[in-house]
């Protein structure tokens, strides 16, 4: 009897000794146009797929109202009216409200309706040739956030061609309302990540901080650094390796400068922000990839958002926002 | 319970099975790479390779074949008849959390395990 439980309590010891590596339960969906990843930090299976289950109805929804190519979606209906009078939903509304207010702030260098110079660039891919400058015009007359208005119901537009594209802000805001619902999940702690949007709550088992390595953007294999991430906050990063056509051999990045139609170029290889708002985390980092370093640290002292960030330059040079400097250590 | 003090075989019994244990426990630690498992996940399946050992294989999805590597612990998409061709000009993936996606065949390839010193690399 005696020798039974000294097994047993060893084993209990063994047990807990090979238990205590909780890396976390993970799964994987595809949608809004990327791969979503949900860890969660649990050792109760049960939970963990019923929470899987509810995260992805929630990123469902949100897919269904911000797709460009699900024709019932809010911003496909928009897309396809004659002057924007669509009813749309409470959080497209909002989602437009921060899109214009970053548009108007950031002077046009994050812009919504960039749409058609994405298609431009689409098409001329497929014909193996760069845009005309008569495309190029045409394209600037269907853009410009300016030429939008919102009420409190919908987004008024002057051309029937005019389209918008939630691609640069949606995926920050949907990120915000899974976390949201994360934090009330009964689960102490857990990661996700939209690929260049990610997002912790909670704590880790360890009661460690969360570690987030940059990816660097001259050798997808390494990273630039680590920063500390904190439950709320939302990291957002836009480079110029993401997505791009290629055209004659040489590749064109996906972040257009809506001033001049072409992928901008002002010397940032990549730009990460970190905020609390989702939805601003991710229209800061194009924007800021577009405006360039020194405008990009000038935004920053403006003080007009609270945000931080960490530019790469293509020459492999980073700057840390002042409030961030303590939290991310740069790669020797 | 225990009034009597143990007995040479019990505290050997003891020793060897919390030995098993720091073992279990070792092993993985001395063996864990910077990413361990490549895992793929098309719109039908979800399956795994790991990146320890060099391989290749295809995936269909969507009407479009990607012909996947595995060479050196990293992995990567050789050839795709994808019109975009996003897949293949994506660099190798070896750290956990690091990601090649075919959006038009809806296919993800993630590395997943190997603990490092970070919980995911972004971007």
């Amino acid at each position: 009897m005696k020798r039974t439980l000294l097994v047993l309590l060893t084993l209990a010891t063994l047990l807990s000794i090979c238990g205590c590596g909780n890396g976390g339960r993970s799964t994987t969906f595809f949608l809004m146009d990327t791969s979503i990843t949900v860890t969660l930090y649990t050792n109760n299976g049960v939970l963990a797929e019923d929470i899987f289950a509810e995260c992805r109805e929630i990123l469902v929804e949100y897919d269904s109202l911000w797709s460009r190519t699900k024709p019932e979606s809010d911003v496909s209906k928009w897309n396809d009216s004659e002057n924007g009078d669509v009813t749309l939903d409470v959080r497209t509304l909002s989602l437009l409200q921060t899109a214009l207010a970053v548009s108007e702030n950031t002077d046009g260098a994050f812009d919504v309706t960039v749409a058609p110079f994405v298609e431009l660039w689409s098409a001329c891919e497929a014909d193996g040739r760069l845009p005309l400058e008569e495309e190029l015009e045409a394209a600037f007359t269907l853009t410009g956030y300016e030429k939008l208005t919102l009420t409190d119901t919908s987004l008024k537009k002057p051309f029937a061609n005019m389209r918008i594209d939630l691609g640069g802000i949606g995926k920050g805001a949907a990120i915000k309302a899974l976390i949201a619902y994360l934090e009330t999940s009964g689960v102490e702690g857990g990661l996700v990540s939209f690929g260049s949007n990610v997002a912790v709550f909670g704590a880790k088992p360890d009661g460690a901080e969360f570690r987030v390595a940059l990816r660097d953007p001259k050798d997808a294999g390494g990273t630039v650094g680590v920063m500390t991430l904190q439950t709320g906050e939302i990291l957002s990063v836009s480079g110029d390796y993401e997505r791009f056509v290629m055209i004659d051999g040489i590749k064109y990045h996906h972040l257009l400068d809506p001033e001049s139609g072409y992928p901008a170029e002002k010397g940032l290889a990549s730009v990460a922000v970190i905020a609390r708002d989702g939805a601003l985390a991710d229209a800061l980092s194009t924007a800021l990839f577009v405006m360039g370093r020194d405008a990009a640290m000038a935004f920053y002292e403006s003080g007009i958002y609270a945000f931080e960030a960490i530019l790469i330059a293509q020459d492999g040079s980073i700057d840390v926002t002042k409030g961030f400097s303590n939290r991310f250590s740069e790669n020797k | 319970m225990f009034s009597h003090r143990l007995s040479y075989r019990d505290a050997l019994v003891s020793a060897v099975v919390l030995l098993i244990a720091l073992l279990l426990l070792a092993i993985p630690l001395m063996t864990t790479r910077a990413g361990e498992w490549l895992v793929v996940i098309t719109p039908e399946e979800t399956f795994s390779y790991p990146l320890s050992r060099d391989t290749s294989f295809e995936v269909s999805s969507r009407g479009i074949t990607l012909y996947i590597m595995i060479e050196g612990g990293a992995a990567f998409v050789k050839e795709s008849n994808c019109p975009d061709g996003v897949c293949i000009a994506s660099h190798a993936v070896s750290k956990n959390g690091e990601t090649i996606l075919c959006a038009p065949a809806g296919v993800t390839l993630t590395v997943r395990g190997g603990d490092g010193d970070v919980d995911h690399v972004a971007g």
